[in-house]
């Protein structure tokens, strides 16, 4: 059996009293592009920061592709990238200068990440402000040129928190071809997203979370099927379903 | 009932003191008014008793040179307002989010930069008014009502500090723009809070001849008819605080008057200002020469390192703020300099401002970090990365102290040894402090750094306080050693102690 580029087992969290993901298990295979849906607060980014490393579950176990993200942090860490929904950035950096720095924390080889980084930047048309700091830099501008730092060290699991919050339809297009490619090479993408027709257009497979919980999972005709919704569009079957847990 | 008219500046000074109030603590500041207070009514007891009778103020001795000293006073009380109310001036024109709510609102622009100017105001005089008001008190019950004149002139103080510090900044903004205007208007608060200090400092660099010329000069120009006697026009500050009419006036309408012509003729640069560090722009970075081809450095201990240095030296606010603390470093590097045994002394000192500074610094590479999730996806281990970003924040301090070092090592070079292994000690127990109690921070707010994480605050001291006994031990003062160890030990273990739930829930991440 194929080693599953992430694999979710039970995983608990909570904050205070509240359960921010209650007994979550998922499986996900190399070269899926898997949609995470749920409402405001169903404990979507709290799994994605769990599955980052960025934060420590109470109970059960996060594999990327069969490395423990507990106790073998470091390998997979290096072969996953994270974008959270509001990319912090250094102000005071310049693109080039982001994109080293982050080359470096991957101990990417110098002289690939160099040419790595040109050619992201080009492709995200970020090149003409390669010297400015980005302080200064649109929220659109931000998201792009964190993507490029996401990218850099040629990651295998791309896991993006509502990646096209502030993009213009230019490069809102842009991003969803390159995932599509990233995909298409073997790379597996999870990500969440409010907007569902990019869920639906792009995703091979969809998880519904609620409450903690995955109340849905399945192809689009799978998740039609099981909200007894046919030929339904996926925000009919999306409110169907949460509405129904 | 409505006390006053919606959209009026009275009721926009009450929604700003209220979120002024609010951001100071709000109802727990009331524990801190009640120990104040108690405090507060001490210091009235003293006051009272120093103006009982005649004893004190009715000696023509005493105030011939009572009035020229507390005139001097006063005028350093200025500076230390006018540097107060610029980096004030700079917050309020750069860093107000709800400056897009109230300018887009049918308030008139003059009335919120009026209000922003009273704010800034009322935020300077708040020191002086608890020192110098428990005199105003005493010297009513003490048959010296003039003395509730300390009331008008120190409001008039901080009106005239507060449209200082608005109209350097504007005046800034007018000539520089929005972007260069912040940098310089914090490096001018920095200065002209250490103005003062510096020039006092200044005697000592001159040889002992020029030192004793200029000594009998001022006490030449205390005398009457001189350029600080007691009747000088210099000292009418003074005069006024006693209840003078004349000088009461003058002070008052150059107070208010100054604070109504910034408000009326800079208002409009406000706005323009405003809208300028609002809209953004782009500043390119010092690489920007030329379209040359990109070159990655190699390694990822080098890359933090940089990456930090370049933050630190990049952000002038951070500038401004370390740079008070590097002003005070001067004159104490240039006495030890000088050869003789005295620079001994320097040592507790020299400890005590590098452990700050480093421990500044340490908190913007560790507490500070703008993209933590960036870091805490890397596959490196997040108590690697803090050591490497200690190290970030304490080789440029190191750097400081080595040309000194080096020139000890060939005069006393136990001396030099003692600076090297205290400050260094200093410096690592600063760290400590961040690295075991972890608490994010906000590097655009540095001075809120004291608000929020006290308890690092104060053991961080602690730990400096104890590498500086110790380099007092070290010059034959062994008896101490104990008491010094135990500070040392105290500042880092308790930060490691209370920072056990901070590091298991993986703070800064």
């Amino acid at each position: 059996m194929e080693t599953p580029a992430l694999a979710i087992n039970g995983l608990v969290k909570h904050f205070g009293g509240k359960y921010a993901v209650n007994s979550l298990t998922l499986s996900i295979p190399p070269g899926q592009f898997h949609a995470l849906l749920g409402p405001n607060g169903a404990g979507k980014t709290t799994t994605l920061r769990i599955v980052a490393g960025l934060l420590k579950a109470d109970v059960g176990t996060v594999g990327i592709f069969g490395h423990d993200t507990v106790t073998e942090a470091d390998v997979a860490k290096r072969i996953t990238a994270f974008l959270p929904d509001d990319p912090m950035l250094y102000g005071k950096l310049n693109p080039l200068e982001y994109l080293e720095f982050v080359a470096g924390l991957w101990s990417i080889d110098a002289t690939r990440a160099a040419a790595q980084a040109e050619d992201l930047l080009k492709w995200l048309e970020l090149w003409e402000n390669r010297y400015e700091y980005t302080e200064g830099f649109s929220r659109g501008m931000r998201q792009k040129l964190a993507l490029a730092g996401a990218l850099i060290h040629t990651p295998k699991l791309l896991i993006l928190d509502e990646p096209l919050t502030g993009l213009d339809a230019h490069a809102a297009k842009a991003v969803k071809d390159m995932l599509v490619d990233f995909v298409a090479k073997g790379n597996t993408v999870v990500l969440t997203t409010h907007i569902l027709e990019i869920a639906e257009r792009l995703a091979e497979r969809i998880s519904i979370i609620q409450k903690g919980k995955i109340v849905a999972d399945g192809t689009l005709e799978e998740l039609r099927a099981q909200s007894g919704s046919a030929g339904a569009s996926l925000e009919d079957v999306f409110l169907n379903l949460t509405e129904a847990a | 009932m409505k006390f006053v008219a919606t959209g009026s500046w009275p009721w926009l000074l009450r929604h700003e003191l209220r979120l002024a109030w609010r951001n100071i603590g709000g109802k727990r500041v009331w524990l801190v008014l009640i120990g104040g207070g108690f405090i507060w009514a001490c210091v009235h007891f003293v006051a009272w008793g120093l103006l009982r009778g005649e004893r004190v103020l009715g000696n023509t001795d005493f105030q011939q040179w009572l009035i020229p000293a507390a005139g001097a006073a006063l005028w350093l009380l200025m500076s230390i307002m006018v540097s107060q109310t610029t980096a004030h001036s700079v917050a309020a024109v750069f860093d107000r989010g709800d400056l897009d709510l109230l300018l887009a609102s049918p308030l008139s622009s003059r009335s919120v930069f009026a209000v922003r100017g009273l704010a800034i105001a009322l935020a300077a005089c708040l020191l002086p008014f608890l020192l110098l008001l428990p005199f105003a008190h005493a010297g009513l019950v003490s048959g010296k009502p003039g003395l509730l004149s300390i009331y008008p002139v120190m409001v008039s103080f901080a009106l005239l500090a507060a449209a200082i510090g608005l109209w350097l900044t504007m005046t800034l903004v007018r000539l520089f723009g929005a972007r260069k205007a912040k940098t310089i208007s914090q490096v001018l608060a920095a200065l002209i809070g250490a103005a003062f200090f510096l020039l006092s400092q200044s005697a000592n660099f001159l040889p002992r001849e020029q030192q004793a010329s200029i000594s009998a000069w001022l006490k030449h120009e205390t005398q009457n008819g001189g350029w600080f006697a007691p009747d000088s026009v210099l000292w009418w500050p003074v005069h006024a605080m006693f209840g003078d009419w004349l000088p009461l006036v003058v002070v008052t309408v150059v107070g208010v008057g100054c604070f109504w012509l910034v408000i009326n003729f800079t208002h409009r640069r406000f706005v323009s200002g405003t809208q300028e560090t609002l809209v953004g722009g782009t500043t390119r970075s010092p690489a920007s020469a030329a379209s040359k081809p990109v070159k990655f450095r190699r390694g990822m201990v080098m890359n933090l390192l940089l990456k930090e240095w370049k933050l630190l030296a990049r952000d002038p606010q951070i500038i401004s703020q370390t740079l008070l603390q590097l002003l005070y470093l001067i004159p104490m590097l240039f006495l030890g300099f000088k050869s003789d045994r005295s620079a001994w002394l320097l040592v507790p000192g020299f400890v005590m401002i590098t452990s700050m500074l480093a421990g500044n610094l340490a908190w913007l590479t560790i507490a500070a970090e703008d993209a933590p999730d960036l870091i805490g996806t890397a596959p490196v281990t997040m108590n690697f990365v803090r050591w490497i970003k200690a190290a970030a924040a304490a080789l440029p301090v190191l750097a400081l102290l080595l040309p000194l070092t080096l020139y000890w090592l060939t005069v006393d070079a136990y001396a030099a040894f003692v600076l090297i292994f205290c400050a260094g000690g200093g410096m690592i127990s600063a760290a400590l402090c961040q690295i075991w109690n972890p608490r994010r921070g906000d590097r655009r707010n540095m001075k809120k750094r004291y608000q929020e994480s006290r308890v690092v605050s104060i053991l961080e001291g602690l730990g400096s306080m104890g590498w500086a006994a110790i380099a007092v031990c070290m010059n034959n003062h062994w008896i101490w050693l104990p008491l010094a160890m135990a500070l040392v030990l105290l500042g880092p273990g308790a930060a490691w102690f209370v920072g056990r739930d901070a590091r298991k829930a993986g703070a800064l991440t």
